[in-house]
């Protein structure tokens, strides 16, 4: 896999308010190699929206390996990488997998 | 998620309110759960005072990460999930090995813990942990039930979650006031199963067009077919379009050794021509595979020709480490049936990889009079035949277990692969065997994993579990000691168990049937006498301390660099 230039990767994160979902989605962003910088996030009671500024730790990471896994969890509805082409759209339906 | 509406069976008979405990029972029943594997403690008690109520076999075991072992090879015989139970504190901890093993193996498993009542969560109580937390990297999903209401949908919700798409563990952490509440029981609401999205038809007509135009193609097969129940299809999609394929720790057993087109197992203690072919192979079919480092070796170098076609339910996989030019997300088994595997000329490639795999079968005839282990579980599992299940450990003994044995189908291996669990043998056979009785159901223990939990002969013996365990004794942490022997100029350390028990001693201590044979001669015999008889037995099988395991591609090497005996 060619290493990409290691700049800031910004993404956006639909999910839906449980008990736990906020650890859990940081969990996996951080286990699969991004660093949080920044984090914005809102949410209304039973949906919640953040967006992300990451540090991939080498240049190996790609956020859309990422996203997928973020994308695994049950508790998330839509994953946006914002800084790269357009959104993972298709990732969003095989969240149930 | 859309929900069809079922009434829990037993409800007619049962009073109007429940108990959230009783609510447990009544739900896990209403799923069709017939048997759990568990220890009770404080934070669980609840439960367990509701347990003799209902219908559900309870399996008592002497550990709780043997509960998640047994569910876990429980769920990869079935395919529905196994369920363990532990108190909060040590009896959630003692499961998380087990539930990692699932993880990591894709295997359906609902783990029910207790927990300190909800007043008490957060304050450093008596037994409380975080597992709810603790768990998260290793789980599927899971839940901490708030309101005992919630139990009926929260538990149909775990099992749809646990066995379907890519299977995994789901933990349910129930709070001590949670099982002790009242309340009315609603209907189950059972989830509906998820609708997986068709397989894309460009990443299809992608697939098809690679397949075409390959002239050295192989499957690539993995767990994820044992998974999607898919061996036949597969099977006779390879008889059909006559394409090699290599397997991987996880996939055997979906071709037999004897097949004409599978060359081996791929990986670190593959088969020279399963390497080989896929370093010369210009396309690979990757089914219900991952690209584990075990089996691929040093990436960069891995199959340096070949195209990739990766057929695979998570859509995480798909690229997560080799780029796939067709990646075909979808259910493993409408995958497969959408692609027209219509393949040109391959016959001096299909010529070759045989060719490579009559020159480097496996030799059964090591000098000396000791017992080979190789041969012995070659023989062993061509005896017993397709009814041949086999649940190992970690070591030596698990790699000539994948390499000799004959296995009729992937779920009749059973063994700790991404985890690389010791220990995982005995409590695996004793789930394997309440799942399917009728299936002579074999541990193969290493003398360090058997050590790991050995308490377990304690649950053959108490319910007569016939699980045949083969102890191959080396007196050696074997796996560890060929390392330090090939990688760290044989300096050996901490590895001698020369001090082991007396093994026939001990399983007669519990109860059960042993003994021990070292000499060539004896081999048959004792594969008679663990075949005959009718209750738990273990033979206690002496191997030479210094026996490796061949062929070996030294870490972070290139498949293409094997070291031989
Ligand atoms: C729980 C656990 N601890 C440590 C290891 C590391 N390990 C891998 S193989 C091995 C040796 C296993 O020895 P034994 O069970 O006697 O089997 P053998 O290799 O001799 O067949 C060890 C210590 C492991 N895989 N699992």
């Amino acid at each position: 896999m060619t290493p990409k230039a290691q700049g800031l990767e910004h993404i956006r994160i639909e999910f839906r308010c449980a008990e736990g979902a906020l650890r859990r989605i940081l969990g996996v962003v951080e286990t699969r190699g991004f660093a949080l910088r920044s984090m914005q996030m809102g949410s209304n009671g039973d949906h919640a929206v953040m967006t992300l500024a990451l540090a991939p730790i080498d240049p190996f990471r790609r956020a859309e390996t990422m996203l997928r896994q973020v994308a695994r969890l049950q508790e998330v509805e839509s994953t946006i990488h914002l800084t790269n082409g357009p959104p993972v759209a298709e990732v969003t339906n095989v969240a149930i997998a | 998620m859309n929900a069809m509406t079922q009434p829990i069976p037993s409800t007619q008979t049962q009073p109007a309110t429940r108990t959230g405990a009783q609510l447990v029972v009544d739900t896990l029943a209403a799923l069709g759960v017939e048997c759990v594997f568990g220890y009770p403690g404080g934070a669980i008690m609840p439960v367990y005072d509701a347990l003799p109520q209902g219908q559900i076999r309870h399996i008592l075991v002497r550990h709780e990460q043997a509960a998640a072992f047994a569910a876990d090879a429980y769920g990869r015989a079935t395919g529905r999930a196994g369920v363990c139970i532990a108190t909060s504190g040590p009896g959630a901890t003692n499961l998380i090995t087990g539930i990692a093993n699932a993880y990591l193996d894709s295997v359906p498993m609902v783990a029910i813990t207790g927990q300190v009542a909800q007043p008490l969560m957060g304050t450093d109580a008596f037994q409380e942990t975080d597992i709810f937390g603790m768990t998260m990297p290793i789980v599927k999903h899971s839940v901490v039930i708030r309101r005992p209401e919630d139990i009926p949908s929260a538990f149909a919700e775990a099992f749809a979650i646990a066995e379907g798409g890519r299977p995994g563990p789901v933990l349910i952490d129930l709070p001590k006031d949670v099982q002790q509440a009242l309340c009315e029981p609603a209907a189950l609401r059972r989830p509906a199963a998820p609708v997986l999205a068709a397989p894309c038809a460009d990443a299809i007509a992608e697939a098809e067009r690679l397949i075409a135009g390959a002239s050295r193609p192989l499957f690539y097969l993995g767990g994820g077919i044992a998974r999607a129940n898919a061996s036949e299809m597969v099977r006779s999609i390879i008889e059909e379009s006559g394409i090699p394929a290599v397997a991987t720790l996880q996939g055997l057993g979906v071709l037999q050794p004897d097949h004409p087109a599978m060359l081996g197992m791929l990986g670190m203690h593959g088969h020279r021509a399963a390497n080989m072919a896929v370093q010369e192979s210009d396309l690979l079919i990757v089914v219900g595979a991952r690209f584990d480092d075990r089996a691929t070796g040093k990436l960069a170098e891995f199959a340096p020709h070949a195209s990739v076609v990766h057929i695979d339910v998570d859509a995480a996989e798909l690229g997560k480490l080799r780029f796939a030019h067709a990646a075909v997300c979808g259910n493993l088994k409408a995958s497969l049936a959408a692609i027209d595997f219509n393949i040109g000329e391959i016959s001096a490639w299909c010529e070759t990889t045989a060719q490579t795999r009559a020159a480097n079968r496996p030799r059964y005839d090591a000098p000396g009079n000791g017992i080979y282990a190789p041969a012995m579980l070659k023989a062993l599992s061509e005896r017993v035949g397709d009814d041949f299940i086999a649940a190992c450990d970690v070591g030596q003994h698990q790699m000539w277990v994948a390499q000799h044995c004959r296995f009729s189908r992937p779920q009749a291996h059973l063994t700790s692969g991404g985890l690389g669990a010791m220990g995982y043998g005995l409590p695996a056979a004793i789930g394997a065997k309440l799942a399917q009785p009728d299936k002579q159901v074999f541990a193969i223990c290493g003398d360090g994993g058997f050590q790991m939990n050995i308490q377990e002969l304690a649950t053959l013996r108490r319910y007569q579990i016939p699980v045949k365990i083969v102890l191959l004794d080396n007196a050696m942490l074997g796996l560890v000691r060929q390392w330090q022997e090939l990688f760290f100029a044989g300096n050996y350390s901490e590895v001698d168990l020369s001090d082991n028990p007396d093994f026939v001693e001990v399983a007669n201590a519990f109860g059960i049937e042993a003994f021990s044979i070292e000499r060539r001669e004896e081999v048959d015999g004792a594969i008679d006498r663990l075949m005959a008889a009718h209750g738990p037995i273990l033979a206690h099988v002496r191997i030479d301390p210094e026996e490796n395991v061949w062929p070996l591609v030294p870490p972070g090497k290139s498949n293409a660099e094997m070291m031989e005996k």
